[in-house]
């Protein structure tokens, strides 16, 4: 279904220029693929789409019009009440149209396939040359940029996002192995590039007039965030020299708050501003975002609760300092 | 002597060597034997003990995660496309 897509969309995205060969192959595996993307998790985009006012009947019958293939009632109620269960493919694939549909990425399709396409190849098992390939994708994507820099468009931003993307997934394996001098690199990289891509999607909002979310462009400060989070071993994150400046100048935790005030089903971004509230040993937003998870889903009202690939509050360090506050208020 | 005799008394011969020299090599060789068949059983007896335990659970699998997980220091921030 997501390559039908591509396929319609191609002719008039490529193929109009001597650097779109690349491009041209990359859409083949992108077709070949026939993938989706995962993030934001479908959990959020249920929600999302079911908070512009939908009963259930309404959202089967949304879901009907763009899916062959029927969903259950009961499938889909699953999957909006409860964060750790994992959709199946055709859930996944058909919410994510539907999700298209009603909040269309303001990106180039071209620079999203790029994006997909590097989420699959960065997470791929057994890939021989995985290392080689995501330097040559690398080498591309700064040659790209290099040649847009005057334009400062949404191409532009969005080819920043994955230049970012592809330092800031270098960055948990530098310090797990103590490489100093690249972790110090990457992250500097990353943030660069993070920071390109934020000033020209305000450049693009504020004097082009694009309409673009807010949680777009939070997104990127999230990320920039977590390139200082991540570079720190989880030992030595509490009172955070590097991250306590980066949160004060970034206006972060206001930021988090504007945001789960117009989105409160989001239990990752309030999960992270309980992390930041407690590493920053704020007692007053840890209190704010703990009950903003739970508002976001009950099921965090356990501090044991688990979701897949995540460590529960319980046992992760960065939560070690709010457990008391929590304890003590509950 | 005819045919008959001659070859009855060259298979009572045969019989009787037969008979002699497995008579001289019987002891060592039962308590090789004994020796390999006591290694195999040690070693059936081993295989058996390995098979009863326990399989890795998905808990202890899951156990196994979150520890690599502490030991790497991470409850790391995912990045948000």
């Amino acid at each position: 279904m997501y390559g039908e897509r591509r396929q319609l969309d191609m002719p008039a995205c490529i193929g109009n220029g001597s650097c779109y060969c690349y491009l041209d192959m990359l859409y083949v595996l992108v077709l070949r693929l026939n993938c989706s993307i995962t993030m934001p998790s479908t959990y959020n985009k249920i929600h999302r789409l079911k908070s512009q006012g939908w009963t259930w009947p309404e959202f089967l019958a949304e879901i009907a019009q763009v899916s062959v293939h029927s969903i259950d009632e009961k499938t889909l109620y699953s999957n909006f009440r409860l964060p750790h269960r994992k959709p199946n493919r055709l859930l996944e694939e058909t919410i994510n149209q539907l999700h298209e549909k009603y909040f269309p990425s303001p990106f180039p399709k071209e620079v999203e396939g790029l994006i997909t396409l590097y989420n699959h190849l960065v997470s791929a098992k057994n890939y021989r040359t995985q290392d080689d390939d995501i330097e040559l994708l690398k080498q591309f994507v700064w040659a790209e940029l290099e040649q847009d820099q005057p334009q400062y468009d949404l191409r532009y931003s969005r080819l920043a996002w994955l230049a970012a993307n592809i330092e800031f997934d270098r960055i948990a394996y530098c310090r797990d192995n103590g490489l100093v001098e690249k972790l110090a690199d990457s992250q500097k990289s990353a943030l660069k590039w993070f920071q390109q891509a934020k000033r020209a999607i305000v450049h693009c909002k504020q004097s082009l007039q694009i309409n673009i979310e807010p949680f777009v462009i939070y997104k990127l400060t999230q990320n920039m965030l977590a390139c200082y989070l991540n570079a720190i071993p989880s030992s030595n994150r509490l009172d955070n020299e590097d991250l306590k400046r980066f949160i004060d100048s970034s206006d972060y935790i206001a930021e988090t708050k504007q945001m789960l005030a117009l989105e409160p089903f989001q239990w990752g971004i309030a999960r992270n501003g309980l992390r930041f509230s407690s590493l920053l040993k704020d007692a007053d937003d840890c209190e704010y975002f703990f009950r903003a998870l739970v508002t976001a889903n009950k099921h965090f009202a356990d501090l044991n609760y688990q979701l897949p690939g995540l460590l529960s509050i319980a046992e992760s360090d960065d939560f070690k300092w709010t457990l008391g506050i929590i304890n003590n208020k509950t | 002597m005819n045919f008959k005799q001659r070859f009855i008394l060259v298979l009572t011969a045969f019989v009787f060597v037969l008979a002699s020299g497995c008579s001289n090599v019987g002891p060592e060789s039962d308590a090789r034997d004994s020796d390999v068949l006591g290694a195999e059983q040690k070693q059936e007896r081993a295989q058996e003990s390995e098979s009863l335990v326990p399989a890795p659970t998905s808990k202890a699998r899951i156990e196994e995660l979150k520890s690599e997980k502490r030991s790497s220091g991470s409850d790391d921030m995912e990045r948000l496309d």
